[in-house]
C-alpha cells in the first residue's frame, strides 16, 4: 500500500533519534531504504538496524550497494534489492522519491516491502490508532467495471454496513431516473445532479463503515473508494445516461462513424504511424474491438478500454524485443506514436457512438483524475478523437455537409496499407449511410452476402470495376426465378456476416415463387484474396448454391 | 499527502525528435539509453520529490510534437504548472517551433505557468546551430529560463526540474494546487494523488544513480 514517508514510524525514527545519521544520509548522499509501514510491527529500531538500511553506493560496480554498518552488499536488479552473498533473499522496492539536501543534491529514499534486517515478520493483529489492523486498505481498482463495484461494495452480508447504504442508494438512482432527462449541452447539469448521489452516498460509507473511516485522511485510498463507488452508480444509469447521449448525438455519431470508416481506407503512414508498428498493431486491434464493444460499460470502463489496447502494444514490442534478443534497437513507444496509434485503433475498432463516448467519458467521471494517469489518459482519447475529425479534413474526406457521402460510395477497398493484413473488419456500417444504402437499392440488384472481409465484399460489390454490365448479362438470363433473397444493405450485409455466413435479414430458399425482373446474383472470385479466404468463401457458396450463380471466371 | 504537500503538472512541448521522452525518462528513471526501455504507459510520469522540507509530487504529460498534433497542444497543456519547452540544439526549425510553443502559452495560460526552455543534445556542441546566447536572452525575454542539457550524457537534466519545482513552488505561494484550474473544473472532486507508488507495480529504476 503506498504511503506518505514522511509518516512512517522508521524515517521518523531516523530523523529523530538518530540525527546525525540522517544528516550523513544526507551529506553523502547515501540511499536510504525505508520498509513500508505495515511491516515495521514488533520492530526494534536500533542505530544498528538503521545502518543496515542506509546504502553506499559501490565505487567499483553499477548497481551493486553496501549498508553502511558494513555488514552485507546488495544488488538492484529490476527493482528488487538482492542481497550479495544469497540471492535467494529478495526485498521488494515499493516506490523511490528524489530528497534534496540544503545544498540541492539529491539522494534517494526506497520504500521498500520488508525490513532488509530486524524485521520481525508479525503482521499487526489489533487494530491501533494508527494501524489498519487486518483491513488492507482499498486497492485501486485496475478495471472499475460495474462487476468488480457489485462484488466490493456487496460482496458481504445483506446486513453490512455497504448493503444497507447502497439500498438507500438506489432510491436516489431510481428517484433521479425517474425525475431527469438529459438535455444536449446540458450534460453538466445531469452530472452536476449524479454527482450529488455520489458524494452523499460516498459520505454514507465513510461513516458507517468503520473501515473506510479509518481512511478517511489518506485521499488516495478515498479516491479509489469514490472510483469504486461511481462504477457502480454510472453501472446502475448505463442505461439511462448511455442510451440517452446515444440518442442525443446521434447525427454525430453517423458523422463520426462515416469519418472513421473512410479513414480505415488510409495507410498507417497517412494517419502518421511507424510502420515499425505494424506488427503489434494486430492484437492491439482485437483487443480494442472486443473491450471498445462491450455492453455495459462505466465511463473508466470505456477509458481503459482504450488504455489497455494501447498499452498492449507495447507488451508486443516488449515481447519481440525478449523473443529476439533485441535490445539496442529496441522500438521504442512515445507520445509521438501513441497518439496517432489511438487513433488508428479506434478506428479499427469502429465504435458506432464514438461522440457519445466521448461525451459519456469527458463529463460523466467524478472523481478528480486529471493529476493521474487516468486524467492523462482521458486527455489522449479526447485528443485521438479530435485527430480523426481533423485528419478526415486533411485528408478531404468530408465537404461542408459533413462527410462526402460521394467518396463513402466509390472508395476503393477497405486496406488499412498496401502491404497490411491488418484491416479484417468489415465495413459494418451501422447506420448506415441509409441515404448512400437507399440509392443503391435504387439502382442495383438485391445482393447476397458472402464476402468474409470488406475488401472481398467491394471487390464484388456493385461498385466493383470488374462486375461488368457483359458479366451480368452473361449468367443473367437462367436465373429469371432467382429464389428470394431480401436485399440487405451492404452495411448490413457485412455486419451480420461477423457472426454468420448467413445475415439473419436474409430469407434462403423460402420456396415461395416469386417474379423476379432483377438480375441474379452474381459474385467475382477473380481477387486475389488469400487462398484461406477462398476457400471459406467457396464452402459458403456451396451452402447457398440455391441462391447464387458462380462467376464462370472462377475455374 | 500531508498538508504541506504540493502536486504539479508539468506539460512537456517541443518539435518531434528533440528528445523531450529522453529527457523526462533521465530524470524520473536515470536509465537514459541511445534507445531507452518502455514505460507502461508511453506519454504519462510521476515522480515524488522532497525539497524545503515539502513533498512535491510531479506528473510529467509528453506530448506530440509533431507539426500535425499542434491545434491538439491545448488539451494537453490546459491546467499545468510548469512547461519544459524543448529544442534541438542542432536544428533551428525546432528553435522557431520552440518560440510559437511559448508565445501560444504565454498567451494561453499568462503568467499561471512556470516556464523552461531546454536546449537539449549539448552533446552535440559541433553541430550547434542555435546559439546560447541568442537563447538565452530569448527566454529572460519571456520570463523563461533557459537549460542547456543532453539526456545521452545526464548533463543538466537534475537541474532543470530542480530548477522548475523550486519556481513552481514559489508561484503557488497562494496554495494554489493543480486541483483548482484542471481540465475539468469540479471545486468540490475528490482530489486523487499520483499512483505512481502502487505496490504491485514499483516503478523505480533497477539501476544506480
Amino acid at each position: 500500500m503506498d504511503e506518505d514517508l514522511n509518516q512512517n514510524i522508521f524515517y521518523k525514527t531516523i530523523k529523530s533519534k538518530f540525527p546525525k545519521v540522517f544528516q550523513l544520509v544526507e551529506s553523502k548522499l547515501y540511499t536510504l531504504c525505508i520498509p513500508q509501514y505495515s511491516s515495521l510491527y514488533g520492530m526494534n529500531i536500533s542505530q544498528k538496524v538503521v545502518e543496515s538500511h542506509i546504502l553506499v553506493e559501490s565505487k567499483y560496480y553499477q548497481s551493486e550497494y553496501d549498508a553502511l554498518s558494513n555488514d552485507e552488499s546488495y544488488i538492484i536488479e529490476n527493482g528488487i534489492l538482492v542481497l550479495k552473498r544469497d540471492a535467494t533473499k529478495r526485498v521488494k522496492i515499493l516506490f523511490d522519491e528524489i530528497c534534496y539536501n540544503k545544498e540541492f543534491k539529491s539522494y534517494r529514499l526506497l520504500c521498500i516491502e520488508a525490513p532488509l534486517v530486524g524485521g520481525t515478520g508479525i503482521k499487526p493483529s489489533m487494530s491501533t490508532d494508527n494501524d489498519l489492523g487486518e483491513f488492507q486498505g482499498i486497492s485501486k481498482p485496475t478495471r472499475p467495471t460495474f462487476e468488480q463495484a457489485v462484488f466490493f461494495l456487496l460482496g458481504g452480508s445483506s446486513q453490512s454496513p455497504n448493503s444497507i447504504v447502497i439500498r438507500k442508494a438506489h432510491e436516489q438512482i431510481n428517484e433521479f431516473e425517474d425525475n431527469n432527462d438529459l438535455v444536449k449541452g446540458s450534460e453538466n447539469v445531469f452530472f452536476e445532479k449524479i454527482k450529488v448521489i455520489h458524494e452523499r452516498v460516498l459520505d454514507d460509507l465513510i461513516c458507517a463503515n468503520a473501515e473506510y473511516k479509518q481512511l478517511q485522511s489518506n485521499e488516495k485510498q478515498i479516491a479509489n473508494l469514490s472510483i469504486i463507488l461511481e462504477s457502480y452508480i454510472m453501472g446502475k444509469l448505463f442505461n439511462k445516461v448511455y442510451e440517452e447521449l446515444k440518442v442525443l448525438y446521434k447525427k454525430e455519431n453517423q458523422q463520426l462513424y462515416d469519418i472513421v470508416v473512410l479513414l480505415s481506407k488510409h495507410s498507417l503512414e497517412d494517419l502518421g504511424i511507424k510502420s515499425q508498428f505494424e506488427p503489434h498493431l494486430i492484437e492491439a486491434c482485437t483487443m480494442m474491438t472486443v473491450l471498445y464493444n462491450q455492453d455495459v460499460q462505466t465511463p473508466f470502463d470505456k477509458l481503459l478500454s482504450a488504455i489497455q489496447s494501447s498499452a498492449q502494444i507495447e507488451e508486443s514490442i516488449k515481447a519481440t524485443s525478449l523473443l529476439e534478443a533485441v535490445d539496442s534497437d529496441q522500438l521504442q513507444m512515445t507520445a509521438d506514436d501513441s497518439l496517432p496509434i489511438l487513433s488508428y485503433l479506434l478506428i479499427q475498432a469502429r465504435p458506432k457512438y464514438l461522440e457519445t463516448d466521448l461525451k459519456y467519458c469527458t463529463n460523466f467521471i467524478f472523481t478528480e483524475i486529471h493529476n493521474s494517469s487516468y486524467g492523462y489518459h482521458l486527455v489522449n482519447f479526447t485528443a485521438a478523437i479530435n485527430y480523426i475529425k481533423s485528419l478526415a479534413k486533411t485528408l478531404n474526406l468530408v465537404n461542408s455537409n459533413g462527410v462526402d457521402e460521394v467518396a463513402a460510395s466509390t472508395s476503393p477497398p477497405s486496406s488499412l496499407s498496401s502491404n497490411s493484413s491488418l484491416n479484417n473488419n468489415d465495413v459494418n456500417s451501422p447506420s448506415t449511410s441509409s441515404s448512400s444504402s437507399s440509392e443503391r437499392k435504387n439502382s442495383y440488384p438485391p445482393m447476397p452476402t458472402f464476402s468474409s472481409s470488406s475488401s472481398f465484399y467491394i471487390n464484388d460489390s456493385y461498385n466493383s470495376s470488374s462486375f461488368t454490365n457483359s458479366n451480368r448479362k452473361s449468367i443473367q438470363s437462367p436465373f429469371t426465378s432467382t429464389p428470394n433473397l431480401n436485399y440487405t444493405t451492404p452495411s448490413k450485409v457485412n455486419e451480420s456476416y461477423m457472426s454468420s455466413p448467413l445475415p439473419p435479414q436474409q430469407t434462403i430458399n423460402n420456396n415461395t415463387p416469386r417474379e423476379f425482373s432483377k438480375p441474379p446474383n452474381v459474385i467475382m472470385l477473380d481477387d486475389d484474396e488469400d487462398d484461406n479466404h477462398l476457400g471459406d468463401f467457396i464452402g459458403r457458396l456451396r451452402d447457398m448454391k440455391d441462391d447464387v450463380v458462380v462467376s464462370s471466371q472462377f475455374k | 499527502m500531508a498538508d504541506s504537500d504540493k502536486s504539479f503538472k508539468i506539460v512537456l512541448l517541443g518539435e518531434g525528435c528533440v528528445g523531450k521522452t529522453s529527457i523526462v525518462l533521465r530524470y524520473i528513471q536515470n536509465i537514459f539509453k541511445d534507445k531507452h526501455e518502455m514505460t507502461l504507459h508511453a506519454g504519462f510520469f510521476q515522480k515524488t520529490i522532497n525539497i524545503d522540507g515539502k513533498r512535491v509530487g510531479l506528473t510529467i504529460w509528453d506530448t506530440a510534437g509533431q507539426e500535425r498534433f499542434h491545434a491538439l497542444g491545448p488539451i494537453y497543456y490546459r491546467g499545468s504548472q510548469g512547461a519544459l519547452v524543448v529544442y534541438d540544439i542542432t536544428d533551428n526549425d525546432s528553435y522557431i517551433k520552440a518560440k510559437n510553443w511559448i508565445k501560444e502559452l504565454k498567451t494561453m495560460l499568462g503568467s499561471d505557468i512556470t516556464l523552461c526552455i531546454i536546449g537539449n543534445k549539448s552533446d552535440l556542441e559541433k553541430s550547434r546551430v542555435v546559439t546560447l546566447e541568442e537563447a538565452e536572452a530569448y527566454a529572460k525575454s519571456v520570463g523563461a529560463k533557459h537549460y542547456s542539457a543532453s539526456a545521452k550524457l545526464n548533463r543538466g537534466v537534475q537541474e532543470l526540474f530542480l530548477d522548475l519545482t523550486q519556481r513552481m513552488l514559489s508561484n503557488s505561494s497562494n496554495s494554489q494546487t493543480i486541483s483548482h484550474n484542471g481540465p475539468t473544473t469540479r471545486p468540490d472532486s475528490i482530489p486523487i494523488v499520483p499512483e505512481s507508488d502502487e505496490p504491485k507495480k514499483p516503478i523505480c529504476c533497477g539501476g544506480g544513480q
